[in-house]
């Protein structure tokens, strides 16, 4: 309280909460934490839309898990979304499908029904959590699912150890990512050569990779015209 | 829970089974329409003329393509699922239709395949399947978003307090012109 010329410094109970005062332990929820989220650019992911064709019918292949941002994302310029979500973070079943993470099976029945329909592939935090002979099954289907000319952005950490379960991935616009790590655990990391990830995506070409700062780097390949089937 | 429409509706026009409900009340019925309570396991085809809220199990088909169909937090539904509405807080293997709306609460669990003019996914929903996003919006183009009307200012206030923007910001884009090669194999 101040009057003119004069200062009243008295300690004083305010009968409210000062703004700066914390709570106590009390207080605190018992909850888990939020997410650490961090945002970032992502010049891939704007690289791949930019390439993608202006006529309506656009389908999206979205290897990762739901995400309610990117659905809405995905809804503004694509008729079809397809969330395959192929790493099981459950780590009760993860080892169903022959061992690592991958949630594998549904996929020919997918590609039995949309051959050569999708025109955009988001591969994010997938190849790593993979064995190599699961990526090649997974990168074989995606081939077979995509038209010719379909763009894959991969998000792939070129680091030697990676958190023990895949970020969760929102959009925040075209050109930014937000990252929510599910752990804060960390595990060996294959760290994938940009020729190893090139040899991967079979049925691919890479035309840009991006190597970011925080330890990421950004693929965007396009669908060959054809290629050989394994 | 069920939609605004479906309450005033019911409330300006009582159909004949919810005026029966009112005069002897059944508690397998809730307000809105019929409840399958979370003890009842039902196989085969389930269709009527009224909301149904499903708390139990059902393999088949579900067909109520005039009313709102509610997958609670405990109902199991391995069908297909039409309705005016569908909104789902328990877990679903089958593909849902609407007419009008199709919303996955964040507890819901679905795999299958999805096709409504209106789509609303919440944080936190499990959905593995397609969406089809040209299932017959007013204006041909169907609307998808995270809560029914609020999707872009959620995001625009979770974009300004929760998330702590990294200090990598930009620096990501920085990289890639500095660091990043675009690589042509």
């Amino acid at each position: 309280m101040r009057y003119a010329g004069q200062v009243y410094n008295l300690p004083m109970k305010l009968p409210w909460r000062s703004r700066v005062e914390t709570a106590t332990p009390e207080e605190i929820s018992p909850e888990t934490p939020d997410p650490v989220i961090d945002i970032y650019s992502s010049p891939g992911l704007e690289e791949a839309l930019r390439g993608l064709p202006d006529d309506e019918g656009c389908k999206v292949l979205d290897l990762g898990p739901s995400v309610a941002d990117n659905v809405e994302f995905v809804s503004s310029f694509a008729t079809y979304l397809q969330i395959i979500d192929a790493i099981d973070r459950d780590p009760l079943v993860s080892d169903l499908d022959g061992g690592g993470f991958g949630r594998l099976s549904a996929l020919q029945p997918l590609v039995d029904q949309h051959r050569r329909s999708f025109s955009l592939v988001l591969m994010w935090d997938v190849l790593n959590y993979l064995s190599s002979d699961q990526s090649e099954r997974l990168l074989q289907s995606v081939a077979e699912l995509c038209l010719p000319g379909a763009r894959l952005h991969a998000i792939i950490f070129a680091t030697n150890t990676m958190a023990a379960m895949p970020n969760r991935y929102r959009i925040i616009d075209s050109s930014r990512l937000a990252y929510e790590a599910a752990t804060n655990e960390l595990r060996g990391a294959p760290n994938l050569a940009p020729a190893a990830v090139q040899k991967l995506l079979q049925g691919f070409r890479v035309e840009h990779s991006f190597l970011l700062q925080h330890g990421v780097r950004e693929y965007v390949a396009s669908r060959k015209r054809w290629f050989v089937k394994k | 829970m069920f939609n605004k429409d479906a309450n005033e509706d019911s409330s300006a026009q009582p159909r004949p089974a919810q005026a029966a409900a009112g005069r002897n009340p059944a508690p397998s019925r809730s307000s809105g329409g019929a409840t399958i309570g979370p003890s009842i396991k039902i196989k085969g085809d389930v269709s009527g003329d009224e909301d149904l809220l499903i708390q139990g199990q059902i393999e088949g088909k579900v067909k109520l393509g005039k009313h709102n169909v509610t997958i609670g937090s405990d109902g199991h539904v391995k069908a297909d699922v039409h309705g005016r509405t569908v909104v789902v807080e328990g877990q679903v293997e089958g593909d849902l239709r609407a007419k009008e709306q199709i919303i996955l609460r964040h507890t819901a669990r679905v795999e299958g395949s999805i096709a409504a003019p209106r789509v609303t996914l919440e944080d936190g929903a499990t959905f593995r399947g397609g969406i089809e996003m040209d299932a017959g919006g007013k204006d041909g183009k169907p609307v998808v978003g995270k809560r029914a009307d609020t999707g872009r200012e959620a995001a625009a206030e979770r974009d300004s307090s929760s998330a702590k923007v990294a200090s990598g910001d930009n620096k990501g884009a920085a990289g890639a012109k500095e660091s990043g090669k675009s690589i042509s194999v």
